[in-house]
């Protein structure tokens, strides 16, 4: 069947006098809400916890992978920004961020001026930092911020990424509005590079040396002045993870391969774990508590490095298997494609007492009022069937405590 | 004898007591109706049952069934090949037993539990690949024509009969009330709105 002959169905109910425009606008909401009301349509999906890093190139709205080097202790290898402004480094993770730890080990001199925004689906829009990091200085130090509520996941418009990078992360972006070398073109770079530049002859040559290019050495005035900040390793601590917006309930969430423990905040991390919002580790547990739409929280927030691949429980021998993994297991509102025979049935039902119960030629509150009646009925007829025989009709989470 | 979507129709205008009362213009209306009538009557009494095989394959915890199996309804009993029954288990209960529960293997699995009507999952886990047979409820297919065999038992018939009166009472005639206490009791459910005439008749109780 289709959604064609559900509608068709649906007008055979209403002796064919609904208003079929009307009687389609019905569709959606009638499998949205017969999907809360017969949570039986489950999803099992695999999201990486992978993270990337890269330098950003702002002339050409570039993206350079550097992930690699970012997760290695190969030391310097993390360029942060150049010596242009407003260059520097995006980074994105499949799920939100609230930390972003550097290590610093080679500073920008203290000369560098950033500005750190996030993609919020049509521009990049500023953070509300709560710890800014210093690329002055040398060692570990912390970026955080609390994550947006319009933060979106997905690759920013007009951003050039590598040919088979997956860019549909969460992305910030921190640049050097004001670059430590405060270049704002490569031509100026170099015309100023010649001049801060001193050509002095090589230790031991005497004065009359100084004329003989071919003993000469050019050496900077000041290095620190053309100090580009890098890093050892970075380490994205990502806690927040999207759901799908057709969500109806969240099963339960496994940090491949243990299942974590639902927990709320008033009564469960902040007893068990006060420190939740910082604490780092492996996940052992997830709340929904404190999100204001389909997302769910990880504590502790873990640290290891994901990386993509095939989930190994797919059981493709060969695969490359992705690390880290996290695996959800949902309720949603299935597509069209999914609906069984029964659901439609149901489906059919209520958009035509939709259709009968509004107002105009049509209305038929005595017929919405039946078919509404005869919806409620089987919905618990299934109900009983799914319970007799075992299936659970999960509800939200309660811990055996609370019971 | 095997009873035919027509012989339902007969029953039908006998229930109603007027074959004109109903205004069924086709063959195809009544059929949609009497195709419903007899997926409601099937679920409720779980009167359909499939068992089919299924192969269990190394490191794969879950299997989607809903590609195969489009009429399964829900999976009751899971059986190994060599005759071991495994014992359902809710899916939130699972870490109660082992937390890497979707990772832990094992050469022979002893539980099964189904996530939503689309999936079914074995713990633990099988180490190597296997067979397994499962056994669920199955929805009724489509009635195309008149002559389609009804596939409830024969002793369904007068549920099914009041459940496809109900329907076409309700949608074709507007008789709500008429209509639904026939489907309240060829269903078994309480009434909705009072006593089912019907089944004060026929003495047939009704049930929550």
């Amino acid at each position: 069947m289709s959604q064609a002959s559900v509608i068709e169905e649906a007008q055979d109910l209403l002796l064919n006098l609904g208003d079929p425009e009307f009687v389609s606008l019905a569709y959606g909401d009638a499998v949205r809400q017969l999907a809360h009301r017969c949570p039986v349509f489950s999803e099992i999906q695999m999201v990486p916890t992978a993270w990337a890093v890269g330098q950003w190139t702002d002339a050409t709205q570039t993206f350079t992978d550097d992930t690699t080097d970012a997760q290695s202790t190969a030391t310097n290898d993390v360029l942060l920004c150049s010596t242009i402004d407003n260059d520097g480094h995006l980074l994105g993770a499949y799920g939100m961020f609230e930390r972003v730890v550097y290590t610093i080990s080679t500073t920008d001199g203290g000369l560098g001026t950033y500005e750190f925004t996030y993609w919020n689906g049509a521009d990049w829009s500023a953070l509300s930092l709560l710890s800014t990091p210093s690329f002055g200085s040398s060692g570990t130090q912390t970026l955080a911020f609390v994550a947006p509520e319009d933060w979106r996941q997905g690759a920013p418009t007009g951003v050039t990424f590598p040919v088979d990078f997956d860019a549909h992360l969460f992305w910030i972006r921190v640049r050097a509005t004001t670059a430590p070398g405060g270049f704002t073109s490569q031509d100026q770079l170099e015309s100023l590079s010649q001049a801060m530049f001193l050509t002095v002859p090589p230790k031991g040559n005497n004065q009359g040396d100084m004329n003989q290019a071919a003993g000469l050495a050019r050496v900077p005035l000041a290095a620190s002045y053309f100090q580009i900040p890098s890093a050892t390793q970075l380490s994205l601590q990502t806690a927040i993870y999207p759901l799908p917006d057709s969500l109806v309930h969240l099963l339960t969430v496994l940090y491949y391969p243990n299942e974590l423990e639902p927990v709320p905040v008033a009564e469960g991390l902040d007893l068990l774990t006060p420190t939740w919002r910082t604490t780092t580790g492996t996940p052992t547990r997830f709340t929904q508590d404190l999100e204001p739409f389909p997302r769910f929280r990880l504590s502790p927030i873990p640290t290891a490095i994901g990386t993509r691949g095939i989930p190994v429980f797919t059981g493709t021998s060969g695969a490359t298997v992705g690390t880290n993994n996290l695996v959800l297991f949902t309720l949603q509102v299935p597509l069209e494609e999914d609906h069984p025979p029964w659901f439609e049935g149901l489906v059919s039902y209520a958009m035509a007492a939709r259709e009968a119960r509004r107002l105009g030629e049509t209305q038929d509150l005595a017929l919405a009022g039946a078919l509404e009646q005869l919806v409620d009925g089987l919905v618990g007829m299934l109900h009983g069937l799914w319970a007799e025989d075992g299936i659970e009709l999960v509800g939200p989470y309660v811990s055996p405590l609370r019971r | 004898m095997t009873t035919v979507a027509n012989d339902l129709f007969a029953l039908v205008m006998q229930d109603l007591d007027d074959a004109n009362a109903i205004r069924t213009p086709d063959a195809a209306l009544f059929l949609r109706h009497a195709t419903r009538a007899q997926q409601w009557v099937s679920l409720r009494y779980r009167l359909l049952r499939e068992t089919f095989p299924l192969s269990l394959y190394t490191n794969t915890p879950v299997y989607a069934l809903s590609a195969t199996h489009p009429r399964l309804v829900m999976v009751t009993h899971m059986t190994l090949s060599n005759g071991t029954p495994l014992w359902p288990i809710p899916l939130i209960s699972l870490r109660y037993k082992d937390t890497a529960w979707f990772a832990t293997t094992g050469a022979t699995a002893t539980l099964f539990y189904r996530a939503g009507w689309r999936y079914v999952g074995i713990y633990p886990v099988p180490s190597a690949n296997a067979a397994a047979t499962l056994t669920g409820v199955l929805l009724p297919a489509t009635l195309t024509d008149m002559s389609s065999p009804l596939q409830i038992p024969d002793s369904y018939a007068p549920r099914l009969t009041l459940v496809t009166a109900g329907l076409l009472l309700l949608s074709r005639e507007r008789r709500y009330t008429e209509g639904l206490a026939r489907i309240a009791t060829g269903l078994g459910l309480r009434a909705p709105a009072q006593q089912s005439p019907v089944a004060q008749k026929e003495g047939v109780g009704v049930s929550g």
